[in-house]
């Protein structure tokens, strides 16, 4: 962030007030930051704007705003007479009032049964599956906050006609229903408001006067989750957490106190709020972050530690890359980055010593770096917080990235053994298995799509929308799957062709740096190639659009025995008959290609 | 230290996006001064001075100088000590 900007956002966290916010917001309107537009559709007053476009522009982004008239949800959706369509949101918020949209609700009498919400959610989710189809927008639910009061008095709490329960229940439903559309998800408003109290989240006075849901001196708040979940969006969330040891895992200093010294596991404080962070930092792991270890402290001893204290929560085995030694800790991060393979900007660096955090962010401004708070029963809110890993939802592959990276580690031992390259790759006995792109792996293609940064020939976000678009119109995305001795590796690859007559196009090329330096690419060319011809193709095309990161597949046209057919600054474009070839390297089976050379649509039926 | 009326004039500047507020502005003089403006004066007035108008008292400040009598009056009642800082 820039300087200027910085300025404005110290001024106004030093009084955080609605009037402050407006004066932000017509600071900020300048400062040319990119664009994000974003229609907002309610079902009461909602003028949550100017406070939204603030935490948005503390977060990197400007909003280009649309709001649309006052409970026009429904029509905006369906494009009757709508002003949302021609807008071209990248993304849609819809926030919906209790009260207004169940209206007498809170009054009815308690006999009177519950409206069936299931109902709802089924005409509800109707609408959002309608507005899909004509949009590629991510929308955005904001769930129902329940009532401040209700009528039921104490028999809330003794029956079944708890409308707190039921609202609680509804939000549930609308958390599923959102999960099954594609680019639907849901801003949990309830539960923030419980956390902050909910009766501030409501002023009576205003809602009778003038229809407004939610007190607007509570937007700050709410804003700030709702821009959480823009910036999600995006940005990709972090990849590894990089922690130091000595009072930030533990209590003391190893050195000091020696391994049975050191504080944390059950019982007494503080060893007990140190073993608790563990167990949230293993939480984060299980999302997919990668955890390593950055400590000026003796390896010997460290070793000796986690083999010895059995009460640690963490393990040996769960850390991805060390770094213990008395060397300077930006080195420490880079070697990490290089180890795991990825940018310093996926690093989240912890620390509690102030000098380390300055070192880091001074010599390293790409990596996150964050001082621990001053007490260890302060840590676990303090992570849960950090923004850096935020991620709107979690593949399969997530869950597995960390055991994943295990099993390259052993490979590269293995590698280290092999006494030439080519007896390696011959000792993986590596499968490739082509699948074309739909529901089961289309997660994480899209996933794929988004984050591959390094062997990615065009570096294309295609996000799930475009990608179905394309397909709809005749286009195949592939996706590839490696197994080999050590197992799954779960979906490494995919691949966007286009067809146009006898011309086959390479609109997206992308693997995973989990699997480079294995020849698969070569493989997957291959595949590429049979479905060329299998569409009649003659001629296959592609570009290299070269990043500040993709230098790792920089020469693969060239290698391949394509031609370079022009050269400019955004890139080069390249081409080659097809009839000749690229044989699939001898020491990788393709599996089932004879579905390869059938499946998909157009002209394969010729086949 | 500023007068309160300074404050609230400062506060209608910003909110309704103008560079001096004259001492008859009301929203029927002003073009900004819309229902939307008029909820969000209310609110970042209240929040400034640690006050709640009443009900029927936030339709009728549809003028500056309502807006700062109201203010005072609300001020005055809470006395001293319910005084937000500044």
């Amino acid at each position: 962030m820039s300087e200027a900007l910085a300025g404005i956002f110290e001024e106004l966290d030093r009084n955080p007030s609605l009037a402050a916010y407006a004066a932000a917001e017509r600071k900020l309107r300048k400062a040319g930051l990119p664009p994000l537009r974003l229609a907002i559709l309610a079902n009461h007053t909602f003028e949550i704007g100017a406070v939204l476009a603030v935490e948005c522009a503390r977060r990197g982004f400007w909003l280009d705003l649309y709001k649309a008239g006052y409970d026009q949800y429904r029509q905006e959706m369906l494009g009757a007479a709508s002003g949302l369509h021609p807008f071209q949101p990248d993304a849609v918020l819809v926030s919906l009032h209790l009260e207004n949209t169940f209206p007498g609700l809170t009054t009815r009498t308690v006999t009177e049964p519950l409206p069936d919400a299931g109902e709802w959610v089924a005409s509800f989710r109707a609408l959002l599956t309608a507005y899909r189809e004509t949009s590629r927008a991510a929308v955005f639910v904001q769930d129902f906050l329940p009532p401040v009061s209700d009528m039921s008095g104490l028999l809330a709490a003794a029956g079944a006609c708890s409308v707190f329960d039921w609202v609680m229940a509804l939000n549930e439903a609308i958390r599923r229903m959102a999960a099954s559309i594609p680019s639907v998800f849901v801003i949990d408003a309830a539960r923030l408001a419980c956390e902050s109290g909910l009766a501030g989240w409501r002023d009576a006075r205003l809602f009778y006067l003038a229809g407004a849901g939610i007190n607007p001196r509570v937007f700050p708040r709410l804003a700030a989750r709702i821009a959480r979940h823009l910036a999600a969006l995006r940005r990709p969330p972090a990849k590894c957490l990089v922690l130091d040891l000595d009072n930030t895992l533990w209590g003391g200093i190893l050195g000091e106190a020696g391994c049975e010294g050191i504080l944390c596991g059950e019982g007494h404080y503080p060893a007990n709020a140190y073993a608790d962070f563990q167990r949230a930092v293993l939480a984060l792991r299980s999302r997919g972050i990668l955890l390593a270890i950055a400590s000026k402290n003796d390896l010997a001893q460290v070793e000796k530690t986690f083999r010895r204290r059995a009460d640690l929560p963490l393990r040996a085995e769960h850390i991805s890359a060390w770094e213990v030694h008395w060397g300077p800790k930006p080195e420490s991060l880079r070697r990490i980055a290089a180890r795991l393979n990825i940018g310093l900007e996926s690093l989240v660096f912890l620390d509690d010593n102030p000098a380390e955090i300055d070192l880091v962010k001074m010599a390293l401004p790409q990596v996150r770096a964050y001082r621990m708070p001053a007490r260890p029963e302060e840590f676990i809110d303090f992570l849960a917080a950090l923004e850096d890993f935020d991620q709107l939802q979690l593949s399969a592959e997530d869950t597995r990235r960390a055991e994943l990276y295990e099993l390259r580690r052993k490979q590269e031992e293995l590698a280290a053994a092999a006494t030439d390259l080519e007896s390696f790759y011959r000792s993986l006995k590596t499968e490739l298995v082509p699948e074309i792109a739909s529901g089961a792996n289309f997660d994480r293609v899209v996933q794929l799509f988004q984050k591959t940064n390094q062997f990615n020939l065009t570096t294309r976000r295609h996000d799930r929308a475009e990608l179905t678009r394309r397909i709809e119109r005749g286009s195949e995305v592939w996706a590839f799957r490696a197994k080999d001795i050590h197992g799954d590796h779960g979906i490494i690859a995919a691949v966007l062709l286009d067809f146009s007559g006898a011309e086959c196009h390479i609109d997206s090329f992308l693997m995973s740096c989990r699997v480079i330096g294995r020849t698969l690419e070569t493989a997957i060319l291959h595949v590429a190639e049979e479905r060329a011809l299998a569409r009649g193709a003659r001629r296959l095309t592609g570009e290299y659009v070269p990043t500040a990161r993709n230098g790792p597949c920089r020469d693969f046209y060239s290698r391949h025995g394509f031609s370079c057919e022009s050269q400019s600054g955004e890139g080069s474009r390249w081409a080659k008959d097809v009839a000749s070839r690229t044989p699939c390297p001898e020491w990788i089976t393709i599996r089932s290609e004879e579905a390869v050379l059938t499946a998909g649509s157009g002209s394969s039926s010729s086949l | 230290m500023k007068t309160t009326r300074e404050r609230l004039a400062e506060l209608f500047q910003t909110v309704l996006e103008m560079d001096s507020i004259p001492e008859d502005a009301s929203s029927t003089t002003v073009a900004s001064w819309d229902s939307v403006r008029h909820l969000n004066l209310i609110v970042a007035a209240e929040e400034l001075f640690g006050i709640n108008f009443d009900t029927e008292e936030i339709s009728e400040l549809t003028s500056f100088r309502a807006f700062a009598e109201a203010v005072e009056r609300h001020l005055a009642k809470a006395g001293p000590a319910g005084r937000a800082a500044p």
